[in-house]
């Protein structure tokens, strides 16, 4: 108890040094959780987007909706799978889906943006039931409406309601904004899957999406389908699908940042070795005076510990704080392993918090060692300045 | 005969100084009875300071044997030599050697932090060695609120306050006013008298030394025996 009144204290007296050691040490802990917040973020996102019932189909060898191509044949006998739930109305639900890109200009910068466009049919909406209209309605089929993400509404100002998307020589027009809690369907825009495909002069399908009576089944009805060289499709559960398309911006994004994390710390660190190796220099009579009252080499050692981790701690929790500002704010970046623009947010986990703290706790630690280690070595009598004689 | 509580033979200590040996003690043999307030005198670089740290174990003897309390000096560990320490010695010094950031009680109450005592016992070990040098009313004090006087007697609290076995006082009045001074002094003579502590003294001040029971010259590292 008395040590850490008295480590603390030494913090405090010596608070301007003090206070820019914890800036370097927060400032590494903030770009480091906010580098696993944004990662987490997109993650989450993509992990977010479909629904574990529904299983995706693409065309074997695909590697995402753009390249893949389903035929009507093929989608007509696909959808007829005794696994695939049937609706109240007698149909069932599998909505067949060809997947654009479509480059509009940004409301804040200016600058243009690609975006994920997705011809659908009304079905979708028991497909993936998570996704519903907040503003307007959804498409008539058959026509040239569309309706759009919550994000794209925020961020393209022809992609707000009744106004018109200009892409293949027609016109579209907004009758409606969705919200999918947060995934990266609301970073897309939905329209009629005909008039789509008619539009672009496309015969088939980029992929289908079938919700599973039973989602535990998927392993079986893949291995099924898979299996069947009529088919030559690939079966993946939809959430997962997603979440590998953004697997190459999240690496990215980690390793990027954990690089300018390292680089960042080896300088925090030597700051925390230096406010340290002063605090020592300025307190050698104080340690020779310890040590005569009897505390041992070990005892040195530790309170000098005990302060440099009381440094990194409130690093930690200052980084962390910082950090935690972060948390919800949106953005919104190109999609590498897709080409589309994804809006997704900073997100905090109590994990991260727990990573950022124990990060900074070792940086003082490992900061603190040297100086520690000085300490507990020095002389009694030349600490206490006495004379030799 | 009252048992020495000190007992050095043939101490010997060496110093290095730019590729040369300096004998600082020269083969020193000297007993000090348990009880004793003795004063060592000396001029600057006889020895004195030096043969203080090896009687409180902060120094160790080139050669010779040291056997203070029961126990042989020369012969323990670095670690078992601070437990020493803490159970035998208390120290003080001519500048305080105060912790700055902690307050009076606080800085009294640090050589209990090495006993097994409760935090109840501690708080009444330590006001009870404030209450002794007068200082009471300034617990919560912090040193750079305090006169040098009073400072000095926190330090003779802190070096009394786990009951040592010897308090040791290098030049402990050396940076006072006369009035403090004397404070100090009769503080130390009435340890000395009342709770038969012994205080071996370290000074250049003669004044000082009358206080003590018995006085001790070293010249040039040997100490002048009486006649």
């Amino acid at each position: 108890m008395l040590w850490s009144v008295y480590s603390l204290r030494n913090l405090w007296a010596r608070r301007v040094t003090t206070l820019l050691t914890l800036s370097g040490l927060g400032l590494v802990v903030f770009v480091f959780v906010a580098i696993l917040m944004l990662a987490h973020g997109l993650e989450r996102t993509m992990g977010r987007t479909g629904d574990p019932a529904n299983a995706i189909l693409l065309s074997k060898g695909a590697l995402s909706e753009i390249e893949s191509s389903l035929s009507r044949d093929q989608a007509g006998v696909l959808a007829a799978q005794p696994d695939v739930v049937t609706l109240e109305d007698h149909q069932v639900a599998a909505v067949r889906e060809i997947a654009l890109q479509l480059t509009l200009r940004k409301q804040d910068r200016g600058s243009l943006a690609s975006l994920s466009v997705r011809g659908s049919s009304p079905v979708v909406f028991a497909v993936r039931p998570r996704v519903r209209i907040v503003h307007g309605r959804a498409w008539q089929p058959g026509t040239t409406e569309v309706i759009v993400g919550s994000q794209v509404a925020r961020q393209f100002p022809e992609a707000r309601l009744a106004e018109t998307l200009r892409f293949g020589r027609r016109e579209w027009t907004v009758v409606g904004i969705f919200e999918a809690e947060g995934s990266g369907f609301d970073s897309e825009v939905w329209g009629d899957v005909d008039q789509m495909m008619t539009t672009f002069h496309r015969t088939a399908f980029s992929s289908m999406t079938l919700r599973l009576a039973d989602p535990e089944m998927l392993p079986a009805f893949k291995a099924r389908l898979e299996r069947d060289p009529r088919f030559k499709v690939s079966v993946k559960r939809e959430p997962e699908y997603y979440e590998g398309k953004a697997e190459g911006l999240a690496r990215l994004i980690r390793v990027t940042g954990l690089f300018l994390t390292v680089v960042f710390s080896v300088g925090a660190i030597l700051g925390a070795t230096m406010t340290m190796s002063a605090s020592v220099a300025h307190r050698t009579t104080e340690i020779g005076t310890l040590r005569t009252l009897g505390f041992t080499r070990g005892h040195i050692l530790q309170a000098f510990m005990l302060e440099s981790i009381l440094l990194g701690l409130a690093g930690g929790l200052l980084g962390v704080a910082g950090a935690a500002l972060l948390n919800r704010v949106t953005i919104s970046t190109v999609n590498w392993d897709t080409g589309a623009e994804l809006a997704f947010g900073f997100h905090l986990t109590p994990g991260m918090v727990g990573e950022g703290v124990l990060f900074a706790v070792c940086m003082g630690l490992i900061g603190g060692l040297v100086p520690a280690a000085r300490a507990a070595r020095l002389d009694i009598v030349q600490a206490l300045g006495e004379r030799t004689a | 005969m009252v048992d020495p509580v000190v007992h050095l033979h043939q101490v010997t200590k060496t110093y290095s100084r730019g590729g040369t040996e300096v004998s600082v003690i020269k083969d020193l043999s000297f007993v000090i009875p348990a009880g004793t307030f003795l004063a060592i005198m000396g001029p600057s670089g006889s020895g004195k300071s030096t043969l203080l740290n090896v009687i409180a174990g902060i120094d160790r003897p080139t050669s010779g044997s040291v056997v203070v309390a029961g126990t042989r000096l020369d012969q323990l560990s670095e670690g078992e030599m601070a437990r020493w320490r803490a159970r035998h010695i208390g120290y003080v010094f001519q500048t305080y050697n105060l912790i700055p950031v902690l307050t009076a009680a606080e800085n009294v109450e640090l050589p209990l932090a090495l006993t097994h005592l409760t935090r109840r016992e501690r708080v009444d070990h330590v006001k009870t060695a404030l209450r002794l040098v007068g200082l009471a009313d300034r617990m919560d004090h912090y040193p750079r609120q305090l006169s040098g006087g009073q400072e000095q007697r926190v330090g003779v609290a802190r070096a009394i306050v786990s009951d040592p076995t010897m308090i040791l006082a290098d030049e402990p009045t050396g940076n006072l006013d006369r009035e403090s001074a004397d404070d100090i002094l009769t503080l130390l003579a009435r340890l000395n008298r009342e709770l038969g502590k012994t205080i071996v003294m370290v000074t250049h001040d003669p004044r000082a030394a009358e206080r003590a029971q018995m006085i001790r010259h070293l010249e040039k590292g040997l100490l002048e025996m009486p006649p």
